[in-house]
């Protein structure tokens, strides 16, 4: 705690700012929603009626999501970036961006989040071996 | 053979591959649109929300794994900051978080990036966290993108199809009486079950017992619920079983003395080794042991302890003692 009678002022300035910030929640819509929020707080033993930190709480959430996805979206980027040019025109067609599991799990890791995920799934033992060992 | 028959057969041979037909056409729409679970449900919707949001950060389409495990990640972080805050809450002996709790609990969370401030996390002022003003900044600058559809909220809980909100109509039909909680009761203590649950209960059992005793708890019956009564009957139990059959349930005017006897036997004297006229026993208190074992044992035991004594003062630890 800071208890400099010259910090005093900006520490006011903060308690504004913020009961401005909590009071603008009420009119702002998160994109998850407040009854979903709220499924997921009581859950894990999180007891308030106040709307405003369930908002909070979501926007949170939000700003998480959006930051790795945006951090995926980088990685898709540049990955596309390092395709030589002749190909990139051949794949003009599909450069719609999307999001997956090689670009999530780079992003996730800058957030201490480590996704192992399967190269593939074989469909049955048999599957990946050779042709003329599997007539056999 | 009837040639009636016959036709009939013959469309019942042809119904079952139409049936096959129409069941694959159902299937696919059917393993679409049904939460088997309430998890799966809240699940859904959290997908649905991360899609929105990965679609407003630019992506135009995802891989269905991808989705999932980034809206996986995101329940677990959303959970994760609720139950941090939640132990802030517990931690100052409190059942409702507040706003310190919660920004404590994004702090926490927002510890692995850093943030502004964050090498001086617990000592600085909560207001001003540098993790709150990341978020502050967020809100300003991003566009708001309120959810596809409207939820109804009491799907949300749990029940997604009706059918199971008729099996647990129990717990609905509680939820939605006024409440009529006592201020000494914690909010956090779950409702009382609906009477008829536990009123008639009493009414499964024997009421009449082999020697025309009566339950307690219909004894209580009978009085009314007078308190007064009850402690009446109290008494009257611990005195003589007898009285319970008195319908008033009022005291005896004439009560005999209670003697206690601890056991049946004539009272003897312990040969334990020990003189009981002198020191312990002097004021002639005697304890009676009814249960030879228990005598034979303890007096083994003492046996063994002078034993010990002996050996002990021989190796002269002791001696100055004596």
């Amino acid at each position: 705690m800071n208890h400099n009678p010259q910090s005093s002022e900006g520490r006011h300035d903060d308690d504004v700012a913020l009961s401005d910030f909590l009071a603008s929640l009420m009119d702002y819509t998160p994109t998850i929603p407040d009854e979903l929020v709220e499924h997921y707080l009581a859950k894990s033993g999180f007891q308030c009626p106040d709307v405003r930190l369930t908002r909070l709480v979501a926007v949170a959430t939000q700003k998480f999501v959006a930051e790795v996805a945006g951090n995926a979206l980088q990685h898709c980027k540049a990955r596309q970036a390092t395709i030589p040019k002749d190909k990139r025109d051949k794949q003009q067609k599909d450069k719609r961006l999307v999001l997956t599991m090689e670009d999530l799990s780079k992003a996730l890791r800058e957030y201490g989040v480590n996704v192992k995920h399967q190269e593939y799934f074989a469909d049955s033992p048999s599957a990946g071996m050779d042709p003329v060992t599997r007539d056999e | 053979m009837n040639p009636m028959q016959k036709s009939i057969n013959t469309k019942a041979n042809s119904k079952p591959p139409r049936r096959t037909r129409n069941k694959k056409k159902r299937d696919p729409g059917v393993d679409v649109q049904v939460a088997e679970t309430p998890s799966d449900f809240s699940f859904t919707i959290a997908k649905t929300a991360v899609a929105q949001i990965c679609q407003s950060v630019g992506y135009k389409r995802s891989e269905y794994n991808a989705l999932e495990s980034l809206t996986n990640v995101a329940t677990k972080y959303l959970q994760s900051i609720a139950r941090s805050a939640a132990t802030y809450a517990n931690d100052s002996n409190r059942t409702d978080t507040n706003l310190f709790d919660l920004i404590n609990g994004i702090q926490d969370l927002c510890s692995i990036q850093g943030f502004s401030g964050g090498s001086v996390m617990h000592k600085s002022s909560l207001l001003s966290s540098g993790a709150l003003k990341e978020i502050v900044d967020f809100v300003n600058t991003s566009n708001e993108v309120p959810f596809a559809k409207p939820i109804q909220h009491k799907n949300v809980s749990g029940n997604p199809n009706p059918e199971a909100a008729i099996d647990s109509g129990i717990l609905t039909s509680a939820s939605q009486e006024p409440k009529v909680q006592g201020f000494h009761i914690p909010r956090w203590l779950p409702d009382f079950p609906d009477k008829f649950l536990y009123k008639n209960c009493g009414k499964v059992l024997v009421k009449e017992r082999k020697c025309g005793e009566k339950l307690w708890e219909h004894s209580l019956d009978v009085c009314s619920g007078n308190v007064e009564g009850n402690r009446d009957i109290l008494q009257i139990n611990e005195i003589d079983g007898k009285e319970e059959k008195d319908a008033k349930m009022e005291l005896t005017k004439k009560r005999s003395i209670v003697k206690f006897k601890i056991g049946e036997k004539e009272e003897k004297q312990i040969k334990m080794g020990v003189n009981m006229l002198n020191g312990v026993f002097k004021g002639r208190k005697r304890v009676s042991w009814t249960n030879n074992i228990i005598d034979d044992s303890m007096s083994q035991v003492n046996k063994d302890a002078k034993s010990c004594l002996k050996r002990k003062t021989e190796d002269g630890f002791y001696e100055d003692f004596n």
